[in-house]
């Protein structure tokens, strides 16, 4: 093979890559399910750290996939975007939970009281911690 | 930070003080960017507010990581060299219905006079909002226009032609009792 054609080839894997990068930060978000765990928590647990004195800790989980545990407190829609709310352990604070949309067609499923693990990217607190881009992984009735 | 702190402050003040406040969890805040080269729409539907009918007092705050951009470069350019959102988490806003009537059923238009804080840069701001009065709370939406320049957000030349000087803010805000 000449210097020649090795330009070319190593020029067109270069822009291929390049290309295949670009259109993968073009399309949408990040599927989760495909974003590695960085913590397993109840909904009680996470609201706990957002109260206390380690609540600086939860910075470390800010643009990471994190799963959370805990009972639905409601399920609202808009623009046909899903949201699950969580209780810890009084209303005055919850998780916010907002879903990916092909989390849908899952939702017929869940009510108000169903325990839910649902994993999702931690965005930061504001009254309450809010995870964005979330999926379902499981779900046990209440009772 | 120190003003997020005091933002913070105010929120909690507002909430412990007034007889009865009403809040929502879930505003949505969308902003639009319109240029020849492209048009640019994030959507934040976690927005936090509390309004106060007996002093016509709200606060609002907005985590800027939880806009929604149609595409996820835009996102990222958004957070990383935009609003540099490790910096500046938030944006808030804090201010006063001007000769708001808590008396009247359905709609009022009114003024909301305040200040808006972005990149830790405060701007007074006066915003004609819709007020609607509902079953269970209330509705309030309205939208205004920040310059970027305002607020310290400098976009690379190569991509200012994207990037519109002005941005179009609008929100909707539906409030319910809040018991704390």
């Amino acid at each position: 093979m000449t210097n020649r054609k090795l330009l070319i080839i190593s020029v067109i894997i270069v822009l291929g890559l390049l290309l295949g990068g670009l259109a993968f930060g073009m399309l949408g978000p990040r599927d989760t399910s495909r974003i590695k765990t960085k913590a397993k928590l109840s909904s009680k647990e996470l609201l706990q750290k957002t109260s206390r004195s380690d609540s600086l800790l939860l910075n470390d989980y800010i643009e990471k996939a994190i799963e959370v545990t805990g009972p639905i407190k409601d399920i609202t829609v808009k623009d046909n975007k899903v949201t699950i709310l969580l209780h810890g352990d009084h209303d005055s604070k919850l998780v916010i939970c907002e879903m990916q949309t092909n989390q849908n067609k899952y939702m017929d499923q869940l009510s108000e009281g169903d325990i839910v693990n649902i994993k999702g990217v931690f965005k930061g607190v504001l009254l309450d911690p809010i995870l964005l881009n979330c999926i379902l992984i499981q779900k046990s009735s209440n009772g | 930070m120190g003003k997020q702190l005091l933002f913070g402050f105010a929120f909690l003040l507002l909430s412990l003080t007034a007889p009865e406040q009403f809040i929502t969890r879930q505003g949505t805040v969308t902003f639009f960017s319109y240029t020849n080269v492209e048009n640019i729409q994030a959507t934040n539907n976690q927005v936090l507010s509390l309004f106060s009918p007996s002093d016509s007092g709200i606060a609002v705050s907005i985590l800027m990581r939880a806009f929604v951009f149609e595409k996820s470069l835009m996102q990222e350019h958004f957070n990383e060299s935009y609003i540099e959102s490790d910096l500046y988490p938030q944006a808030t806003f804090e201010g006063t219905v001007v000769d708001f009537d808590p008396n009247i059923q359905g709609e009022q238009t009114r003024i909301v006079k305040g200040d808006f804080t972005l990149k830790d840069v405060t701007k007074s701001r006066e915003i004609k909002v819709k007020i609607t009065k509902t079953d269970t709370g209330y509705n309030i939406e309205g939208d205004f226009n920040v310059s970027i320049k305002d607020h310290n957000i400098k976009v690379p030349g190569l991509l200012s032609p994207n990037i519109a000087e002005t941005i179009n803010v609008s929100f909707n805000f539906q409030y319910e009792p809040y018991e704390n």
